[in-house]
């Protein structure tokens, strides 16, 4: 049975609170109760136009890029993507930056340009949801990352692999699917592709111009050639789709699923967004292995816990909060990214979650708005708190263990008690999965 | 007694609330706060316009509070030992209530007096102020955090007139003191340059850096002492091994130190960063013309250090040439001609420059900045400022703060939360408060007793 086959609800199936909680979750930052339960009503198609509308009708993610990096201060840059995700004009663009960015993990550690590397998450958001071989060519010219792989310094005299090999082993093909010889050959491909003022530059004095063997194809090769035959190969394909399973459905993807979406992605004329789109509608990514499968990354549990409040917060804080909580976009750990899942999870993460949550609802920081009180009102007896607390936090999807402790903090709640159970709903461990 | 306020005139007889103002406290109000333990309590005294009508109104309000008739005054309490802390029949009946411990100013409309040194017991001991602040802060407000520290009594007027001028006075002078000794002899006043056309703000402080730098010890606490120390064993070094960066280049500068804010030359749209700075520009006086050597010297080493440091990020260099300007010549620095991607950066409008002329060492922001400041070291007419003098011009901050508009409403986005919508709305509220004020002057006068903060606003009109 073809894993990828459409899901389809039913009186049995619906597509409800749950269900849709999961789609905005995975495919965006989450959204608010009264949202999630507009498209319930709407149904899945609509909750699916809703994560990826076409990309002409919202706008631009960059509209305010220039006053984003005027301050030159990567703070500011880091505190803008926050906003983005926070205004959720196109989640699945802002889900597919975030993915890219730890794809082709690239850090301001090294790069040391703000404006770069606002520039090259711009970049994930113009071309993130297209085809991955223009992606991955615009990248092998992103001055951020020929900065950070070190082929501002690769010379036909002095060739320089470090970018050479990433492209190979973990931005298009995998551990092995290339040979030794092929990145001596790409990084041959890559010389002279420099940085000059900021952008990108070829200096072709510095180009080794002669024959070179990439993967089986032999010419004058250059960058673009190298980023054209990586993202042609079909273990390309197998390699991003066992990428976007882990990120967007399960940790441990089956093999019967990564050939399902590789050859999703070859069907769909290796269009990122075409694939996903498919991958999102599918039994698989509503069936009950790949729900709360994933553990929340500091920025789902952040961003998203704003996201799901329905409120506005200060981004400034929320990347603090972040980076608190271990993930400082911008600054990624190395070039393999961020490790996730159960690498985000320690008790001091648990205590460090909980007290952000405390404080954003309290309003010791984040300027949080609306305020827990607000949010909840109308609902004064214990048990009704308690409900909308789930159903705010958890989609209304909690054990009746979870549910009873909830009810008891309900009952014993004083001073702001909507903030107390809603604090309490976002400590449960089912708050902290994805 | 911690603070009192009094208060001259009832408002104008019109509207409702005015009329019962009128009534209640026409011929003015003193408002007292007590600090009893962790509780405050409050007295007011009252001359009413109609004495039985404010009686009236008091009544309606139960017995929330404590009062008494005492002559022409009306005496209220927060309670019955708030109103028994009130002294009885004020010397002076035609004059104001408590009137002999107030400084009064033609036409204040608000006199108000706080014993600090009641404030002091309530934080819990003395010199604490001064005490917190760091190296630069006690650098900048030592004077006042002085007599704060040190005053009895701290007294406030409100006059308004054609403009509104808040004056507080505490009698307590660093004069004397050991941070004194960075002040100038005497508080006669000083000249310094005038610059003319678009000043967004001018700060002018009187104080001697030299000193502070060659005896760190004596002003700063042992954390900033350290601090002086790491900045002078690399500072020390740039002039050579056997030169005193602290003798030879600031104790050959005078005092007071003026810096400029002026309004920022528009470049070409394509050519204009998001954000855009204001120019600044610094001025000191030069007591010794043999500084411009040591200078020089510095600045060269200087400009090779930021050039290593430009080389390692794969920055490209900044230009350094000699300048001459009309009135002074020095040493700027150009950067590279901005190509892009994106918007130009904040920087890609500086030239920064260090100029002398005149009798002055300019250190600005761009070569034109420099020029319209040694324009004005140049020139006859100056300013006589005493004290510390701080001047912002409301319209002319308001012109600046709009050519960077898009970007201050984002970092506002950015850093309070708030949508597009309300960020935009308050930069339009700043602006139209910016554009109501001509000018706003902040002055600290330590004289030989006391010290002496005016703060004055004169609306545009």
């Amino acid at each position: 049975m073809n894993p990828l086959a459409p899901y389809e609800p039913s009186a049995r199936d619906p597509f409800d609170l749950r269900k849709c909680g999961h789609l905005l979750r995975r495919a965006g930052f989450g959204a608010s109760l009264p949202e999630r339960q507009r498209l319930v009503r709407e149904g899945l198609a609509a909750a699916l136009q809703h994560v990826a509308p076409p990309l002409a009708e919202v706008p631009a993610a960059d509209a305010l890029l220039n006053e984003a990096i005027a301050f030159g201060s990567i703070e500011r840059v880091r505190a803008f993507r926050v906003w983005l995700a926070l205004q959720n004009t196109h989640p699945l663009r802002e889900r597919l930056s975030y993915f890219w960015h730890g794809h082709f993990a690239t850090s301001n550690s090294k790069v040391q340009d703000p404006r770069a590397m606002a520039l090259m998450m711009a970049t994930f958001d113009r071309l993130g949801t297209g085809r991955f071989d223009e992606l991955l060519t615009a990248m092998l010219r992103d001055p951020a990352l020929l900065r950070w792989l070190d082929n501002d310094v690769n010379t036909s005299k002095q060739p320089n692999e470090n970018l050479a090999r990433e492209v190979f082993e973990l931005f298009a093909l995998g551990r092995g699917n290339y040979s030794e010889r092929d990145i001596k050959e790409a990084a041959r491909a890559l010389t002279g592709w420099h940085v000059r003022d900021g952008q990108f530059f070829r200096a072709g004095y510095l180009h080794d111009d002669g024959d070179k063997e990439v993967l089986g194809v032999r010419g004058k090769l250059d960058g673009d050639d190298v980023a054209a035959i990586a993202a042609a190969r079909p273990e390309s394909a197998r390699f991003l789709a066992e990428r976007w399973l882990r990120f967007f459905v399960h940790p441990q993807p089956e093999r019967d699923e990564i050939d399902a979406l590789a050859g999703a992605y070859e069907q769909h004329g290796r269009d990122v967004g075409a694939t996903l789109r498919v991958l999102l509608g599918s039994r698989l990514f509503f069936s009950a292995r790949a729900y709360r499968s994933k553990i929340k990354s500091p920025a789902d549990f952040v961003i998203g816990s704003v996201r799901l409040i329905g409120g506005r917060a200060q981004p400034t804080a929320l990347v603090a909060a972040m980076a608190t909580l271990g993930e400082t976009w911008l600054e990624p750990p190395s070039v393999e990214g961020w490790h996730g899942e159960l690498a985000w999870l320690s008790p001091a993460a648990w205590l460090l979650r909980s007290n952000f949550v405390a404080d954003l609802l309290a309003g010791r920081r984040g300027k949080l708005a609306p305020r827990a009180a607000e949010l909840l009102r109308g609902y004064t007896r214990p048990d009704h708190l308690a409900r909308a607390a789930s159903l705010f936090c958890c989609d209304g999807d909690l054990s009746a263990d979870a549910s009873e402790r909830l009810l008891e903090v309900a009952r014993a709640a004083q001073g702001d008690r909507a903030a107390t159970v809603l604090h309490a709903a976002t400590c449960l461990p089912e708050y902290q999965l994805l | 007694m911690v603070g009192r306020a009094w208060w001259r005139r009832g408002p104008s007889s019109t509207g409702t609330s005015a009329n019962s103002c009128a009534r209640v406290a026409g011929g003015g109000a003193a408002l007292g706060l007590l600090a009893d333990g962790a509780r405050w309590r409050w007295t007011l005294a009252l001359r009413p316009g109609e004495p039985a009508a404010a009686a009236a109104w008091l009544e309606r309000r139960g017995g929330a509070v404590a009062r008494r008739f005492e002559g022409p005054w009306l005496l209220v309490g927060s309670d019955a030992a708030a109103l028994r802390s009130m002294p009885t029949a004020p010397a002076d009946s035609e004059g104001s209530w408590w009137q002999p411990a107030l400084v009064e100013a033609e036409g204040a409309v608000l006199r108000g007096a706080v014993d600090l040194a009641a404030l002091r017991r309530l934080r819990g001991g003395d010199g604490a102020l001064l005490a917190g602040l760091d190296g630069p802060g006690r650098f900048l407000l030592a004077p006042i955090a002085h007599a704060l520290d040190h005053g009895k009594l701290l007294r406030l007027q409100l006059v308004a007139a054609s403009s509104l001028r808040l004056q507080v006075q505490a009698d307590a002078s660093i004069r004397g003191a050991a941070y004194g000794s960075l002040l100038p002899a005497g508080d006669a006043g000083r000249e310094v340059p005038r610059v003319a056309g678009d000043v967004l703000a001018t700060l002018t402080l009187d104080r001697s850096l030299h000193r502070l730098l060659a005896q760190p010890a004596t002003y700063l606490s042992p954390a900033g002492v350290t601090q002086v120390d790491s900045f002078l064993s690399i500072a020390d070094g740039f002039d050579g091994p056997n030169s005193s960066i602290v003798d030879e280049l600031f104790g050959r500068l005078a005092e007071p130190a003026t810096l400029f804010v002026l309004a920022p030359q528009l470049p070409p749209a394509a050519e204009r960063p998001p954000l855009l700075l204001p120019d600044f520009a610094a001025c000191v006086p030069v007591a010794d013309a043999r500084v411009e050597a040591v200078v020089r010297r510095v600045l060269d080493l200087i400009g090779i250090v930021v050039n290593a440091e430009r080389a390692q990020r794969r920055q490209a260099p900044l230009l350094l040439r000699r300048w001459r300007g009309e009135h002074g010549s020095g040493l700027a620095a150009e950067l590279p001609e901005w190509r892009g991607p994106g918007a130009p950066p904040l920087e890609a409008v500086l030239s920064p420059v260090v100029a002398f002329g005149h009798g002055h060492l300019v250190v600005a922001s761009t070569t034109r900045a420099a020029e319209r400041v040694l324009a004005a070291c140049a020139a006859p007419e100056r300013e006589h400022v005493r004290g510390d003098l701080l001047r912002l011009s409301g319209a002319a901050i308001a012109d600046a703060l709009a050519t960077s508009r898009d970007a201050l409403v984002l970092a506002r986005m950015l850093d309070e939360g708030e949508d597009q919508a309300g960020a935009a709305r308050f930069f339009a509220i700043a602006d139209a408060v910016l554009r109501s004020v001509q000018h706003l002057q902040v002055a600290v006068v330590p004289a030989a007793r006391e010290t002496t903060v005016t703060v004055e606003a004169v609306r545009q009109r």
